[in-house]
């Protein structure tokens, strides 16, 4: 509970300034959304063992400490297994009696829900993994700028295109200064006697809703001071607002976009027989 | 902090103003929150993952911001559900964001015509309808997609009661948190009849 900060990195930014970092935002957004395409084509295990290296290339390049992201995920790790025994014990699917390695009432153990599992969790832990990393190797501007010019067609339509994405980012920014406040409100009601790591499930639940109505009131508070800063400077909107720095792709981002889809496209077309 | 800029201004067919994209914004963090520190999930194992009171920050925009806020607090739940989903159910973003978006309007429409009533029953009453648009509409999708068995809706039931009451208490209790802090005051009222001063 006190170390929120340091066991969700959602929303961060390390600026190692590598070159995953200084890689054109439209293009790495591309190359994100390549590899997220990826995640759902890619249905085998040599798939995925073919999409391994590239993202330990990409990792290696960007200089962002793996121990780092590692603990970050540590929830998102622990929920994902406790949900992918959920999938084997409950599996859906037809299953060959011959495949059945236990089972007790409706709970099954089969090898079908075993590898259904298996790619399941391998196909979220690489969505994961890419948005993450978009997020970690992106700054808020850089992120916000290839938002809307990936959505700027949809302007023609009188899509708000740049209002959307500052909520968007405004979302994305505000939960890391949650996560501090969360640890603030714990430790100032710790100090005043609420003990947090004990009790059951619904004790814990129950101090939660303690933390939660706090960090709404906070939060409508903030909304007013952040909304008053924008109208003092006169936000409204995209349009004719200009740039500060121009975007722009370099031979090097576009051989990287052409490598990735590639790369991906062999992944989801590599024949595999049997299990894999 | 009424100032609106630009309102009247042409250009797209919503123009919003800035406090609805902020708050939205900002009710979309707390979604995200709940969900990446998973305090938002009450873990009740079955098919459908888990109950959820991740949509309450699109209820309670609904409800005190109006349908346009409702709506965009319940897409940033929607495509956060989908980025990180863990069952394939919520991998397809059809299920994922669409039924999302409706929970802000539904809570709105409800509280709005039911908070000159009171306060309380609207609050309770949008928490409720506003889980149940979210319930209905993903499990609804989630069939007529093929993800689940018509039959597999009976066990997660219990699972969707359990979620409307938990959000009825917490709507009741920000709504009231929040009108009270708007209200300027410091404490909260003595006497249920000073309900009518907000």
């Amino acid at each position: 509970m006190f170390e929120l900060q340091r066991n969700v990195i959602f929303g961060q930014f390390v600026d190692t300034g590598s070159p995953v970092h200084r890689m054109d935002p439209r293009l790495k957004l591309a190359a994100a959304f390549v590899l997220i395409v990826a995640s759902f084509l890619i249905d085998t295990f040599a798939g995925y063992a073919l999409v391994l290296p590239l993202l330990v290339l990409i990792h290696v390049l960007s200089r962002v400490p793996f121990g780092y992201l590692l603990r970050g995920s540590r929830f998102f790790l622990g929920f994902l297994v406790f949900i992918l025994v959920f999938q084997v014990l409950f599996y859906p699917g037809e299953v060959q009696p011959s495949n059945v390695l236990w089972s007790w009432g409706v709970l099954s153990v089969s090898t079908t829900g075993i590898r259904f599992a298996a790619i399941v969790g391998l196909r979220v832990l690489l969505l994961y993994y890419v948005t993450t990393m978009l997020m970690l190797t992106t700054s808020l501007v850089d992120l916000t700028n290839a938002l809307e010019l990936v959505f700027r067609p949809l302007q023609r339509l009188r899509v708000p295109v740049n209002e959307m994405v500052l909520v968007f980012v405004i979302a994305i920014k505000f939960v890391p200064i949650f996560i501090e406040e969360i640890e603030r409100l714990a430790k100032a009601q710790t100090a005043r006697g609420v003990p947090f790591d004990e009790g059951g499930a619904i004790k814990r639940a129950r101090r939660i809703g303690r933390l939660l109505v706090p960090i709404f009131i906070s939060g409508f508070n903030r909304a007013d001071v952040l909304t008053t800063a924008m109208n003092v400077r006169s936000y409204r909107g995209g349009r004719g607002r200009t740039k500060l720095r121009r975007m722009h792709a370099s031979a090097g981002d576009w051989t990287a976009l052409v490598l990735i889809i590639s790369w991906v496209l062999v992944a989801w077309q590599f024949p595999a027989s049997g299990w894999l | 902090m009424m100032t609106e800029s630009g309102s009247g201004r042409r250009g797209s067919v919503f123009s919003f103003r800035v406090r609805q994209i902020v708050v939205a914004g900002v009710l979309g963090a707390i979604a995200v929150l709940l969900g990446v520190t998973r305090w938002g999930f009450i873990p009740v194992p079955n098919l459908a993952g888990n109950a959820t009171i991740m949509h309450v920050p699109a209820i309670l925009g609904g409800a005190l911001e109006g349908p346009v806020v409702g709506f965009l607090a319940g897409a940033i739940f929607g495509i956060f559900s989908w980025i990180d989903a863990t069952i394939p159910l919520f991998k397809d973003p059809i299920v994922a964001v669409v039924p999302r978006l409706f929970i802000g309007v539904v809570a709105w429409v409800v509280f709005a015509l039911l908070r000159k009533r009171s306060l309380s029953v609207a609050s309770a009453l949008a928490g409720i309808l506003g889980s149940a648009t979210n319930t209905v509409g993903v499990l609804g999708l989630a069939v007529w997609r093929g993800y689940l068995p018509p039959a597999a809706i009976v066990p997660i039931i219990p699972q969707a009661i359990a979620e409307a009451i938990l959000a009825a208490i917490i709507t009741v209790v920000v709504v009231r948190g929040v009108m009270l802090v708007r209200s300027g005051r410091t404490t909260a009222p003595e006497t249920k009849d000073e309900e009518r001063r907000y």
